[in-house]
C-alpha cells in the first residue's frame, strides 16, 4: 500500500477517457484488516458483480472499500441498481445480510452535497438503530461531503432544532421525532426525493403507521420510497397500493432463518434456568452474547444474577434513560463487555459482528420476535449459535415457531462443535 | 478376497458406511467424502462430498456413485461422526444435508457377526421440498432461456447480457426492455433509449448502457 500522497501529474496530452479509467486510486485506499471468517451463501450467492460494476461515484466507492466491504451481498447486488434507477422498492432479505448498505449506498449516490436541503429521509423504528445507521452512513460517505444527522425521541428537541440550522443532506430518524420537527417547520422535507423505511414491517405496525403516513404528506409529489425488512405482514399491501408506484419487489427470503445460525433448545424448569445459563457460560466459547428476556423486570433481575455468578454483563431495555441506553449500546458494540441482557428493544437491525451466541433465556411467543432475536448472531453470513431455554409452558410456542419459520430447532447436544459458531 | 470371511455379499462393505474416505479410481480420479451407502446388488458405493470452501460455508453436497470394481485405492480419513438425528420436533428435515445414523465406532471389527445389527437406516426425505427445488431449477432455466434474443446480432446479445447483470432486462423482438419501461432499439446506443413520459429510470439506464458499452469496447 502506497501511503504517500503520490498523485500523478496531470498530463495534458492524455485523452480524458484515460482519467476515467484510472485505477490508481485503489492503491491509495486505507483498507481495514480483511475479515477471514467463513461466510454462508446468505451473502455469497450473487451473480458475481463487484461494487465497481454498480456504476457508483469514485468517492463513494472509496468509502465502501475503506469500510471493509469487499463484494456486494445478494440483496445489495439486486437493490442498489433498482434504487438508483428511481424505482420504488419492497425488499425482503434475511437479517444481517447487508440491507443497510443496500439503501445507504443509493442514498449517498443520489445526494447532491452542493444543495443544502434534506434530500433523503431514512426512517427506523428504534433510537439505537438510528444511531447505528447514521454512523454507517457517515463512514460510507466520508469522502462525499455529505452531512448526516440522526434524530430520535428521548433526546433534546432543542439540540435537534439547533442542528437543523446547519446543512443536513440525509436525515436518519424515528418517525415521531421527525414528524414533530416537520410539523414545526424546522425540518423542511419538501426537497426530500427519497424516503427509506428500514424494518418496514415495524414502521407499518399500528404504533408507527399513522406517523409515517403523515410524514409522506410533507414529501414532494415526485418521490421514491424504499421498504426493507426481513418480514412483511399483510398491512404492507394497503400501504403499497396507496403510496408506492410500480414498486419493484425483491424477495430473498426463500427460507427465513440464517444458514449460518445453528439452533438448539434445552428443556428446563423455570428454577433451573440460572443454573443452565451458568453451564452454558462455562462451556461455550463466546465472543459476545446477547441474552433475551421477555420483560423489563426480568432483564434487570437476570443481569443482577449473572453479575453474582461472576460474569461481566450489561443490560438494556426500553425503560432506561436514553443516555444510559446510548452508553450501553456504544460500549457493548466496542467490546467493553462480553454479555448483554436485553429486552426485545435490541432485536431489530442491531449489527454487532462479534456476537456469535444468542440465548433466549425466556422463549418468545411469536416467530417474528424469534427470527429477529436469533438474527443478532451470524451477521453478514458468518456462523452463530442460538440456544433456547424451554419450559413446559413454552412447548407449544416452540412447535408453532418451528412450523411458521420452516426451521429446525434441535435438542442441545452434550458438546457443541466449536466450528459451528466460533471462527 | 476369501469368501469365508463373509456370510453374504451384503456384509462386504456395509461396515464402512459413515466413514470419511479418500477414494482413488482406476482412472486415477480422486474423491473425498463420507460413505453414504453401499448397494450390494449393483456393487456401488455412494459418497457424499462437502462443497464448503475455506471462504464459504454451504450445506450443498455432491453425491457420487462409484462402482466397486473401479476403485483402485481407498483410504480412511476419519471415523464416522455419531450424527444424532433423534429430534422430537423435527418438521422440515433438510434434503441438502442427509446424515446416516451409524453406531459403529470401530471399523476394524468387521470380522464379527454383529455387523448385521448396525443401524443403517436412511434419513427421511421431504418430498415436498424436493419437488419445490425441482420447480425452482426448471423456472430458473426457463428464465435463462428467455434472456436469449431471437434474430439479434451477437453484439446485441452481449449488450443485453452486460446490462442484465444489474438491471432487469427482457427481449421484445429486437428491442431490449429494461425495468419493464425503457426500450432500447437497435443499434442500442444511448440515443436509442425511449421511455414513457415522466420515466424516472431512463437517465440511469442511459448511464449504465454507456458505461457497459465502454466496458465492452463497442
Amino acid at each position: 500500500m502506497n501511503s504517500q500522497q503520490n498523485k500523478l501529474p496531470q498530463q495534458p496530452q492524455q485523452p480524458p477517457s484515460s482519467i476515467v479509467d484510472d485505477d490508481n486510486w485503489k492503491s491509495q485506499l486505507k483498507l481495514p484488516p480483511r475479515d477471514e471468517r467463513r461466510q454462508t451463501e446468505d451473502v455469497t450467492a450473487t451473480e458475481g458483480n463487484d461494487f465497481d460494476d454498480l456504476h457508483l461515484k469514485r468517492d463513494l466507492l472509496r468509502g465502501i472499500f475503506e469500510k471493509g466491504y469487499v463484494k456486494p451481498s445478494p440483496i445489495q447486488e439486486k437493490a442498489i441498481p433498482i434504487a438508483l434507477a428511481g424505482r420504488d422498492i419492497m425488499a425482503r432479505a434475511k437479517n444481517g445480510t447487508g440491507k443497510t448498505a443496500s439503501f445507504l449506498i443509493p442514498a449517498l449516490e443520489k445526494t447532491d452535497p452542493t444543495k443544502d436541503v434534506i434530500q433523503v429521509l431514512i426512517l427506523v423504528p428504534t433510537r439505537e438503530l438510528a444511531l447505528q445507521t447514521s454512523q454507517v452512513c457517515k463512514e460510507l460517505g466520508k469522502y462525499m461531503n455529505v452531512q448526516v444527522m440522526a434524530s430520535t425521541g428521548g433526546t433534546s428537541l432543542k439540540d435537534d432544532i439547533m442542528r437543523l440550522y446547519n446543512p443536513v443532506h440525509i436525515l436518519v430518524a424515528t418517525p415521531g421525532r421527525v414528524l414533530d420537527l416537520a410539523q414545526k417547520n424546522v425540518a423542511n422535507l419538501s426537497n426530500c426525493h427519497t424516503m427509506i423505511m428500514d424494518e418496514a414491517d415495524k414502521l407499518l405496525s399500528q404504533e408507527f403507521q399513522p406517523l409515517v403516513e403523515q410524514l409522506i404528506n410533507f414529501l414532494p409529489q415526485q418521490r421514491q420510497i424504499l421498504l426493507f425488512s426481513a418480514t412483511f405482514p399483510v398491512t404492507v399491501k394497503s400501504f403499497k397500493e396507496h403510496y408506492l408506484q410500480q414498486a419493484f419487489e425483491i424477495n430473498l427470503m426463500e427460507e427465513l432463518t440464517l444458514k449460518g445460525v445453528t439452533q438448539y433448545y434445552a428443556f428446563v424448569e423455570e428454577r433451573q434456568k440460572i443454573h443452565c445459563l451458568n453451564t452454558l457460560f462455562s462451556k461455550l466459547q463466546i465472543n459476545q452474547s446477547i441474552i433475551f428476556c421477555n420483560s423489563v423486570n426480568r432483564v434487570e433481575l437476570l443481569a443482577k444474577k449473572i453479575t453474582e455468578l461472576g460474569y461481566s454483563c450489561f443490560f438494556i431495555h426500553a425503560k432506561m434513560v436514553q443516555a444510559h441506553r446510548n452508553r450501553v449500546f456504544h460500549d457493548f458494540r466496542n467490546g467493553a463487555c462480553r454479555n448483554l441482557v436485553s429486552s426485545d428493544l435490541f432485536t431489530r437491525g442491531i449489527d454487532i459482528q462479534d456476537v456469535n451466541v444468542v440465548i433466549n433465556f425466556d422463549f418468545p411467543k411469536h416467530s417474528e420476535t424469534y427470527l429477529h432475536r436469533i438474527g443478532r448472531s451470524g451477521r453478514f453470513g458468518h456462523l452463530g449459535l442460538a440456544i433456547n431455554l424451554i419450559t413446559y409452558e413454552d412447548r407449544f410456542s416452540l412447535y408453532k415457531i418451528e412450523q411458521e419459520l420452516g426451521t429446525e430447532i434441535k435438542p442441545i447436544p452434550p458438546v457443541i462443535d466449536k466450528s459451528l459458531y466460533a471462527a | 478376497m476369501e469368501d469365508k470371511f463373509y456370510k453374504t455379499n451384503e456384509d462386504k462393505f456395509s461396515w464402512i458406511v459413515g466413514l470419511k474416505v479418500r477414494i482413488k479410481t482406476t482412472s486415477d480420479e480422486q474423491f473425498e467424502g463420507e460413505v453414504f451407502n453401499y448397494d450390494p446388488v449393483t456393487t456401488c458405493i455412494i459418497i457424499l462430498s462437502d462443497e464448503s470452501t475455506p471462504a464459504v460455508v454451504t450445506q450443498k453436497r455432491t453425491v457420487r456413485i462409484i462402482l466397486e470394481s473401479s476403485i483402485k485405492e481407498i483410504k480412511c480419513l476419519s471415523l464416522p461422526t455419531n450424527t444424532n438425528s433423534n429430534t422430537t420436533t423435527t418438521t422440515t428435515p433438510t434434503v441438502t444435508s442427509p446424515s446416516t445414523t451409524n453406531k459403529q465406532n470401530n471399523h476394524n471389527n468387521h470380522h464379527h457377526q454383529n455387523n448385521i445389527n448396525n443401524d443403517l437406516s436412511l434419513p427421511s426425505l421431504n418430498v415436498q421440498l424436493i419437488i419445490k427445488k425441482q420447480d425452482e431449477v426448471i423456472k430458473k432455466a426457463a428464465q435463462k432461456a428467455m434472456k436469449i434474443g431471437v434474430g439479434v446480432t451477437p453484439e446485441a446479445q452481449e449488450i443485453f447480457n452486460s446490462l442484465s447483470r444489474t438491471l432487469p432486462c427482457d427481449w421484445s423482438g429486437e428491442n431490449i426492455i429494461v425495468l419493464n419501461e425503457v426500450k432500447i432499439s437497435s443499434p442500442y446506443n444511448i440515443e436509442n433509449c425511449t421511455g414513457p413520459e415522466n420515466c424516472k429510470s431512463i437517465e440511469r439506464v442511459k448511464k449504465v448502457l454507456e458505461a457497459e458499452r465502454k466496458k465492452l469496447k463497442i
